[in-house]
């Protein structure tokens, strides 16, 4: 899942980033109010967590000109202001979340996987495909009754796919979710991840969780 | 004492009414009592005069007209005049007419003459008179019994005796007399006087010369005689006092009725007041916002409710400024917290390398140094705004201030090829509290360095401006309109919604260096120059150079 974080405090972006990171976010940070509008007009970031008071442009003119492009990006907006109309006309604004500093890191973590889980419109942090089974606050996946041990990354891909269950994924919508500007991948990267994730999960003799629909992209659990 | 403003007014409306009528009353008696002194001396100096047309000359010496007496009109008028006159020659006078006897209206009577021991023989000789004459007339009645009968024995018509008196009295005064009022001919003289009787009462005197009648050798010389006339002023002083009895009542009840309908109009009139009142009561402590209704209140009383509203408006902006103040504080130390927290929070997700607590410590305490100087920052406006700060001035030499200062924070401007350059030419001292001015000094350069492009320089001139000496402190790179100038000075007031980039500069720095400033004597001001570059000016007391 793909967050942007725009935050003028360098102390706290970098240590967001490296936060959200280490929960296997992929994460794009500025701390330019302006640039932090271009990043999220010309990408599909799954959470944008915005400060209201950025150089550049402040949180609030980022969010409006956002929905006014029509963008639906989870915006989760963390600030030191807490006075109940600033809440109010943040959230009237268009925002999905609002959380005041100084905050709990798991508060947020926990409040940006509700977020991710909205955007996809589900409501339990467990989503279940099939006899797939993933916990995503835990992190755990379960395929009937046996737990399948993942890497970071094919975590991250198997919860994109799952969150999107039954649709086609085009690799475009793998990568722009997975990664991050800063990442320089091969371009099979994800034909790799894929053919792991298959072998990790299926049974011999069934047919696979994840189907190619060729040129399309993937699907995950497109019969059950 | 008297905190009702209703008694007030009416007390006061009664004291000015009392004094008026006093002043009114006074006059109208004052002038009452004159005019009718004036008639009643009128009448007695009439009076007087008609008596002196009483003495006549004849051929035989004066005589005076015993009976013209009851003609006088103030004797038919029955006013008790009484009068005496006195002669420098015997007059002549018949015996008055007994009709005039008794009757109140005798006063103007003659009465019994002390020269009654006159010899009939020293009556002039014109008591051979001839029949027929109507001088001295003719009296038909019967003498009097105690007249002694003419000594020429009863003849037909009779005469009556004469007698030739020197003082002649009205019949009322008996054998008393009154005042003699002497005075020059033709001229009259009033006095009060006790009458007789004891009764308070005025006179006129009046002296008069009756000529001779006749030339010749058996002319008679000119008399020459005083009358007074008195009357009692009982009357008049009963008049007077009814009169004054009368103003008295009339203003003690017009002051009650005034008095009673002004207590009923100040109430009527102060109503609005209470309502006013009311609804002030009716404003709580949150009422701030709220104004008075002045809407129906009278003219007079809107200028308090909108003097009032306007104080209400003007501690509204107070308590919001406040308010604001406190939502900043808490902004600006809410920053360098979360940063604490956020950092340990995700240091102690995962067990790490040593490097990388030690990479995280180092940033906590980066946070806390920020918090720090935040406090500090915060503490040292608290006392300077509450004049809680001991200041000690003494004369200072800036520039060495300065190139310490930058070397501190200018130090990350330096790296960004940022020229500090410092023109001093003639060292002026300035007279300052050490330890304040290194706290302006630092936020002015701070400031300046925070803004400054890169490679771009920063000037710090002193000079000398009269009393006073000025430092000014230039840096490029304003993104400040020149109307927005003047108000970074103002407690975390930012160009824009969006917060400098600069951690430490939060919007304490400037509103630091100003109210140091101040509380060392000094000002400072801030515009923006036409090359756009933001010039702050530090105005400081000027100190005796030493030596």
């Amino acid at each position: 899942m793909r967050v942007l974080i725009v935050e003028d405090q360098d102390r706290l972006r970098n240590w967001l980033k490296k936060g959200l990171e280490e929960a296997d976010f992929a994460v794009d940070a500025t701390g330019d109010g302006k640039e932090g509008l271009w990043y999220a007009l010309g990408n599909s970031y799954d959470v944008i967590i915005l400060d209201l008071m950025v150089p550049g442009m402040d949180g609030l003119s980022i969010l409006r000109r956002l929905r006014e492009a029509g963008h639906e990006d989870q915006v989760l907006i963390l600030t030191a202001k807490d006075t109940v109309p600033d809440r109010v006309k943040g959230l009237d604004l268009g925002a999905d979340d609002y959380l005041v500093k100084p905050f709990a890191f798991d508060e947020l973590l926990a409040r940006v996987r509700a977020l991710v889980r909205r955007r996809y419109g589900k409501h339990s942090a467990v989503i279940e495909v099939g006899d797939l089974r993933i916990d995503t606050a835990r992190r755990q996946v379960w395929r009937g009754e046996q737990e399948v041990t993942l890497r970071a990354m094919e975590y991250k891909l198997l919860e994109y796919l799952a969150h999107r269950a039954g649709e086609t994924v085009s690799r475009t919508d793998i990568w722009e979710h997975l990664y991050d500007f800063r990442s320089h991948t091969v371009s099979n990267v994800v034909d790799v991840y894929i053919a792991n994730l298959r072998r990790k999960l299926d049974r011999p003799g069934t047919k696979s969780l994840i189907q190619t629909r060729r040129g399309l992209g993937y699907v995950l659990g497109a019969d059950s | 004492m008297m905190q009702s403003l209703r008694s007030r007014l009416i007390v006061g409306m009664l004291v000015g009414m009392a004094v008026l009528q006093v002043a009114a009353g006074t006059t109208i008696y004052v002038v009452q009592r004159r005019q009718l002194q004036r008639a009643f001396d009128d009448a007695l100096l009439g009076a007087a005069n008609s008596l002196t047309l009483l003495v006549h000359p004849g051929p035989f010496g004066h005589w005076f007209d015993t009976n013209g007496l009851e003609r006088l009109p103030v004797v038919q008028a029955g006013v008790g005049i009484l009068f005496q006159m006195w002669s420098d020659q015997p007059i002549d006078m018949p015996a008055p007419r007994p009709s005039f006897d008794g009757g109140p209206e005798d006063a103007g009577r003659l009465g019994p003459s002390r020269d009654e021991d006159i010899h009939p023989d020293d009556r002039p000789p014109s008591a051979g008179r001839r029949p027929g004459e109507t001088w001295p007339r003719r009296v038909d009645d019967p003498p009097p019994p105690s007249a002694e009968p003419s000594p020429r024995g009863p003849r037909e018509p009779r005469w009556e005796p004469w007698s030739r008196e020197r003082v002649i009295r009205s019949a009322a005064l008996g054998e008393l007399d009154l005042p003699r009022l002497e005075t020059a001919i033709g001229k009259s003289r009033f006095a009060a006087i006790t009458l007789p009787d004891g009764r308070p009462g005025r006179a006129v005197g009046v002296q008069f010369r009756v000529p001779h009648l006749l030339p010749g050798p058996r002319r008679t010389p000119p008399a020459e005689l005083t009358v007074v006339a008195a009357a009692s002023t009982v009357q008049l002083e009963q008049q007077l006092g009814f009169l004054g009895m009368l103003l008295a009542a009339t203003a003690l009840g017009t002051m009650a009725v005034s008095g009673g309908v002004a207590w009923l109009v100040v109430g009527r009139g102060l109503r609005p007041l209470a309502r006013v009142a009311r609804r002030i009561g009716a404003l709580d402590e949150t009422g701030l916002k709220q104004r008075i209704d002045d809407r129906g209140v009278p003219r007079e009383i809107v200028a308090v409710a909108r003097q009032l509203n306007g104080l209400l408006g003007r501690l509204d902006e107070a308590f919001e400024r406040e308010r604001a103040l406190t939502a900043d504080v808490a902004h600006e130390l809410r920053t360098p917290v979360s940063e604490v927290r956020t950092i340990t929070e995700i240091t102690l997700r995962r067990q790490r390398e040593p490097d990388e607590y030690r990479a995280a410590l180092g940033e906590v305490l980066d946070a806390i140094t920020a918090l720090q100087e935040l406090v500090e920052k915060l503490l040292v406006l608290a006392r300077l705004e509450a004049g809680q700060m001991k200041l000690e001035l003494r004369p200072l030499a800036l520039a060495p201030r300065l190139e310490q200062h930058w070397v501190r924070v200018g130090a990350r401007a330096a790296a960004r090829g940022v020229v500090f350059a410092v023109r001093d030419p003639e060292e002026l001292p300035v007279l300052a509290d050490g330890p304040l001015l290194d706290v302006v000094l630092a936020n002015a350069l701070s400031n300046a360095a925070t803004c400054a492009p890169d490679g771009s320089r920063i000037t710090a001139e002193l000079d000398d401006v009269g009393p006073r000496c000025r430092l000014t402190i230039v840096n490029a790179g304003c993104e400040l309109s020149v109307a927005e100038a003047g108000r970074v000075f103002d407690r975390f007031w930012r160009a824009d919604a969006a917060r400098s980039r600069s951690g430490l500069n939060c919007g304490l720095g400037l509103t630091l260096v100003r109210r140091a400033m101040e509380a060392m004597g000094g000002q400072a001001t801030a515009r923006v120059d036409a090359e756009r570059c933001f010039v702050l000016t530090l105005t400081f007391q000027r100190a005796a150079r030493s030596g």
